[in-house]
């Protein structure tokens, strides 16, 4: 096993432990951004290979990368920045709301 | 080689971000781990994802938050008074009505805005989402008893705190309406 690909897990499980500790919700947001990009990161890793090339037409096509998960890619991270912007407004209204952000707090009140 | 070394990096600045409390020094270190990982999907032979991840991960994104933060920071108030409690003279706020405001909003770092206009409902106007403006507190004056009215939203912790602030008044009343919760 490559050790790229163990140390792409452990950027993963890392993100995931900020996620379930943090405490202000912008920072959870924060990390959600960070999981999705190391799980495109692994994405990458995994279709890559020894000696491989752009997958540009004009050469080798045997030697090039599969260029489907690429384009894929692109597309979450668009998805990936509507998704924060939505719950960043959410963010907002709810601070405006409960006059606080912080979770414990909030798993207080009623 | 190189690309392990850019792994550990990013590893390190995912750990700085756990470690890290305020929370404008974690949004420039989520830059910076963009524009690191933007490196290694060119390094996994993705130049067009890297052009992705630098335009929206380490400069739209970023923007977008330190927008929302600064939302987030405004205290809007809706004053019907315009005499000793809160005036404006020649755009100049005073009154003691406004030193305690002021004081209060210093002391959990919010920015004070206060908007004058005689013709703002309450129920009609703070509730719903897709209103402009998130009005915060209404100032209104009862001139038989001649007390000041402060009315706020209920579920609001800030609420409460700015109600143990005033308690030493005595013409000052803090009224706790339900906000979204009165139309049912």
């Amino acid at each position: 096993m490559e050790i790229t690909i163990v140390l792409g897990f452990f950027i993963i499980f890392l993100s995931i432990y900020g996620l379930c500790v943090s405490k202000n919700i912008i920072k959870s947001i924060i990390f959600l951004n960070i999981l999705q990009g190391s799980i495109i990161l692994l994405f990458l890793d995994l279709v890559n290979f020894k000696n491989a090339k752009v997958p540009i037409l004009p050469g080798e096509i045997n030697m090039m990368v599969d260029p489907l998960p690429q384009a894929l890619m692109i597309t979450t991270i668009v998805i990936g920045a509507s998704v924060t912007s939505l719950l960043l407004m959410m963010s907002i209204k709810l601070f405006h709301h409960y006059g606080t952000i912080n979770w414990k707090e909030l798993m207080e009140t009623e | 080689m190189s690309e392990i070394i850019l792994y550990i990096t990013i590893l390190v600045i995912v750990i700085i971000i756990i470690k890290e409390k305020k929370i404008l020094n974690t949004i420039v270190f989520f830059s910076v781990f963009s524009l690191i990982l933007a490196f290694l999907y060119f390094y996994n032979n993705a130049p067009d994802v890297a052009l992705a991840e630098i335009a929206i991960g380490s400069a739209i994104l970023p923007l977008i938050f330190i927008i929302s933060i600064s939302k987030q920071k405004e205290y809007v108030v809706i004053s019907k008074v315009n005499d000793d409690f809160i005036n404006s003279k020649e755009g100049e706020l005073c009154g003691y009505g406004y030193a305690i405001l002021k004081e209060f909003t210093e002391s959990y770092k919010l920015n004070l805005t206060i908007i004058f206009d005689n013709h703002f409902e309450f129920e009609q106007n703070i509730t719903g989402i897709f209103k402009k403006t998130a009005v915060d507190l209404i100032v209104e004056k009862d001139i038989e008893n001649d007390v000041y009215i402060l009315k706020g939203r209920r579920s609001s912790l800030l609420l409460n705190k700015l109600d143990a602030m005033i308690r030493e008044y005595d013409n000052i009343l803090l009224l706790k309406l339900l906000g979204d919760e009165s139309n049912e």
